[in-house]
């Protein structure tokens, strides 16, 4: 017996499947097998597994339709990307971005993408530029360090068109950070949900932070930050200020803003700016490894 | 019309590792739960669950009562260590003494685990149900699928790459991971237990890959980065993405397609850079 709820045995299953006309979803139709207590879906993945060759959990509806969501005029949703960039003391930055169905399987409702890349100097200057484009079932690695002109220290925009409707699928793209033997990955965001005041949780470890504030300013206008640090175990408070010029960024470091906090404790620490400013933590590892998150967004 | 109101929100998962690779910090602000979530002036209490899970057993269980007055939790924030004796997760949610809460979704949890004489790394927690684009990728394309597209692993470098695979559920779960050079693998998640898989197997050295993994019931992943000869000595923790069931175009009202035509054309001139 494989499912008890359905009383439907291993005969009756391979026998099901063995017809040429029947497959696993007519199986499921027919007999209602897996779809009451659940517990048989491990047996019977490997019962259909041993008939067909194929996995009950492989099932991808193929003829699914995207559903543009909201109420007026249809428009491409705007996928314009930022990011910290590096390129310095063997560190390189890397764009990723995949375009598949699930499970590596075609869709009907598959989409082409154009994209372009900025790189941003920590000042606001564009020095370096880059168009591209990729059709569905592939894959696309953009070497930043690799583009003329691209800053040290800096920024970068990603944007991404889709040429047609079609779903998401698996295109939100992930940035690499890649260096002498170690790789970090993070999720860009959407500049469009960059905002105003957000924290994070920070401790030190044997005497140092060693966290940088990661703070991109993709607004035409300067802006003022206040970094206010407190303590989650004592009553220690501390604020720092800085501006951030036009499309300006910068990494701050936080030992360096506050050089009297005590190491040894969890602090809060909170960045509020005149208008929105994305921003990332980047922690920096004994042996030079870094990991970087991106802060959490205004929704 | 009254607003439909519920009495949780869904419970944040934070992956947790052994005591001697390091101590995870959770910090949740029931303040902001209280900002983002429920009405002004809200009056009532709440109960912060902490649930500690390590070798697929719970090893600690805590409720914090917190009451609520005029929109001002007692206690703004709880702070929490957890050590784990191995591989688990923690789970943290919030519930109401009525129905309190607009959505059962709040701004990302997120996570700090420290390793002594190493360092310190951030990185955001994943929901234990109730994630949109999940409930939607199911019902559009029938089935659970999470991607990574930034598989790496280096031996000649000493880069390694493991998925941590949590399964916070009463049910068994049997995972699928497939990557884009062809690479398959299965692994079973027993009910409340996590298992690092190592990339190894599915990708090619040296080469950037996309990993997918489908399972028969959702699953938390999360992307784990380390040496190549010692999964212990980590330096990067992040959540993986979902299969997007949403449509790449939304319908917007005509003044707010307007703004965003001008805010292109403005791009395209580059009189705005974003």
């Amino acid at each position: 017996m494989v499912c008890v709820c359905f009383e439907t045995t291993r005969g009756t299953i391979e026998r099901h499947l063995a017809d040429p006309n029947n497959n696993y979803d007519t199986l499921v139709e027919s007999t209602g097998v897996g779809t009451k207590c659940t517990a048989c879906l491990l047996d019977l993945d490997l019962v259909v597994h041993e008939a067909t060759g194929q996995h009950a959990d492989s099932r991808v509806v193929t003829d699914a339709r995207p559903v543009a969501q909201g109420h007026g005029i249809k428009v491409p949703f705007d996928q314009s990307n930022s990011g910290l960039l590096i390129n310095r003391d063997g560190i390189t930055t890397h764009i990723r971005v995949a375009n598949f169905g699930p499970m590596f399987q075609s869709m009907p409702y598959s989409v082409n993408y154009r994209y372009r890349v900025l790189a941003v100097t920590e000042d606001g200057r564009v020095t370096a530029r880059a168009r591209g484009a990729f059709g569905f079932g592939e894959d696309v690695s953009i070497d930043l360090g690799a583009l003329p002109g691209v800053p040290a220290d800096g920024w970068f925009l990603f944007d991404l068109y889709p040429q047609q409707e079609g779903f998401m699928g698996s295109i939100r793209p992930q940035i690499a950070l890649v260096g002498p033997g170690w790789v970090t990955t993070y999720h860009p965001q959407y500049q469009s949900v960059a905002c105003r005041g957000r924290g994070i949780v920070l401790q030190g470890v044997d005497g140092r932070f060693a966290t940088a504030v990661h703070l991109i300013n993709a607004d035409r206008r300067e802006t003022r930050l206040e970094f206010r640090l407190r303590s989650l175990e004592s009553d220690f408070t501390a604020n720092f200020t800085r501006t951030l010029g036009r499309y300006a960024s910068a990494l701050q470091d936080l030992d360096q803003a506050f050089p009297g906090a005590p190491r040894n404790e969890l602090l809060d620490v909170f960045v509020a700016s005149d208008h929105p400013v994305r921003k990332h933590v980047v922690n920096r590892l004994s042996d030079g490894a870094m990991s970087v998150d991106h802060f959490p967004n205004f929704k | 019309m009254t607003q439909r109101l519920y009495q949780y929100v869904t419970p944040f998962i934070y992956p947790l590792f052994p005591a001697e690779v390091g101590a995870l910090v959770v910090n949740y602000s029931v303040q902001n739960v209280l900002t983002f979530l429920t009405a002004p002036n809200f009056n009532g209490e709440f109960t912060l669950n902490l649930a500690m899970f390590s070798d697929g057993q719970e090893r600690s269980r805590e409720a914090v009562a917190i009451p609520v007055e005029d929109g001002v939790a007692e206690i703004p924030s709880i702070v929490r260590r957890f050590q784990g004796e191995g591989l688990g997760y923690v789970e943290v949610g919030i519930v109401a003494d009525r129905p309190a809460f607009t959505k059962v979704m709040t701004v990302q949890g997120y996570g700090l685990f420290v390793q002594p004489g190493r360092g310190s790394m951030t990185f955001g927690s994943d929901l234990k149900f109730a994630r949109g684009p999940i409930i939607e990728q199911i019902a559009r394309f029938g089935v659970f699928c999470m991607q990574h597209t930034a598989s790496y692993v280096d031996k000649s470098r000493n880069i390694g790459n493991s998925l941590l695979l949590i399964n916070p559920y009463r049910q068994p779960i049997l995972a699928r991971l497939a990557s884009s050079s062809g690479g398959q693998l299965r692994q079973r998640i027993d009910s409340h237990c996590a298992v690092m898989v190592p990339v190894t197997t599915l990708v090619e050295n040296g080469n950037w890959e996309t990993v997918m993994i489908t399972a028969n019931n959702r699953t938390t992943v999360f992307d784990v980065r380390h040496a190549y000869d010692d999964p212990n000595c980590l330096n990067n923790i992040d959540h993986i993405d979902f299969m997007n069931g949403w449509s790449t175009h939304d319908r917007r009202s005509p003044p707010r397609v307007a703004r965003l035509v001008a805010r292109r054309l403005g791009r395209a001139a580059g009189i705005y850079l974003s």
